[in-house]
């Protein structure tokens, strides 16, 4: 298990940096989330800052920028506030979305 | 949630890590870690930063002062530099520890100030957990340090325990 699960309960002030899948099922706020492979924000979690990874899923709620090399996607009950830059956007019905889009290669 | 709470090997925190359940590290952490559950720092891990937990495991590197309110146990992959303090300390043959070692203190856990649910847990756990084992420490612990657990025979009694919302432990000596 090479991944990173920040469970219900958790609450990280701070960065959160590396290479490996990364599931928020808590809270991280305040700080900058970066890491290679897949990012996902479940229910239950909640990110305010801003994100970088290859693919982000959103069913929780995000405040900050997004940035994905590959796609972004806010599942039904996600929500988003914020900036999104990734080359593939998805954006399901029932999720909610306040920013910017910029597909641009 | 079965989800067990991992820092994976390739992840670096920096910043504080509040939990009120179990989280296994196995990166890096640099800042405070603070648990109401069981804290293991595998043997990949390097934390640089305290730790106030109820049960601390450290199979890894820790740099920085490790409080737990139950037991530190060093296993023998296990380094720590910097102090320990805790009721119960277990040194495994291989584990070093490098710093000022207090056992048999009751140390004052962690409020959970940061998150209500974090909060609730906490209080739950220690409801369940603490009465048995509060009686035995109270007095020589005084002369350690103000992180007298006050609230313990209190909170034994059944009665509400409002006061550890309000407090602080005081750090005039640390």
């Amino acid at each position: 298990m090479a991944e990173s699960v920040i469970g219900p309960s958790i609450q990280i002030e701070g960065d959160i940096t590396g290479s490996d899948a990364l599931t928020v099922l808590g809270t991280v706020r305040g700080g900058r989330i970066s890491v290679k492979e897949a990012l996902i924000v479940s229910a239950s979690g909640r990110i305010e800052g801003d994100v970088e990874s290859s693919a982000i899923e959103i069913s929780g709620v995000v405040q900050g920028n997004v940035a994905a090399s590959d796609k972004v996607e806010i599942k039904s009950g996600g929500k988003l506030v914020g900036d999104v830059k990734s080359p593939r956007i998805l954006i399901a019905d029932g999720a909610s979305f306040k920013g910017n889009i910029n597909m641009g290669g | 949630m079965s989800d067990i709470s991992v820092i994976a090997a390739n992840h670096k925190v920096t910043g504080t890590i509040s939990a009120a359940e179990d989280l296994l590290v196995q990166g890096r952490v640099e800042g405070r870690i603070l648990s109401d559950a069981t804290l293991v720092i595998d043997a990949s891990a390097i934390v640089e930063g305290e730790i106030l937990a109820r049960h601390v495991i450290v199979r890894g590197v820790v740099v920085g002062d490790i409080s737990a309110v139950e037991q530190i146990e060093v296993a023998p992959s296990g380094q720590v530099l910097g102090d320990l303090r805790t009721r119960r300390l277990a040194l495994k043959a291989g584990g070093r520890i490098s710093g000022l070692v207090h056992t048999g203190i009751e140390v004052a856990a962690h409020t959970g100030q940061t998150g209500a649910r974090a909060q609730t847990n906490w209080r739950q756990s220690t409801g369940a957990a603490r009465p048995a084992a509060a009686p035995a420490v109270a007095a020589p612990s005084r002369s350690w340090s103000e992180e007298v657990v006050e609230t313990g025979p209190r909170a034994a009694t059944g009665s509400p325990d409002v006061k550890k919302t309000k407090k602080e432990p005081s750090r005039e000596t640390m």
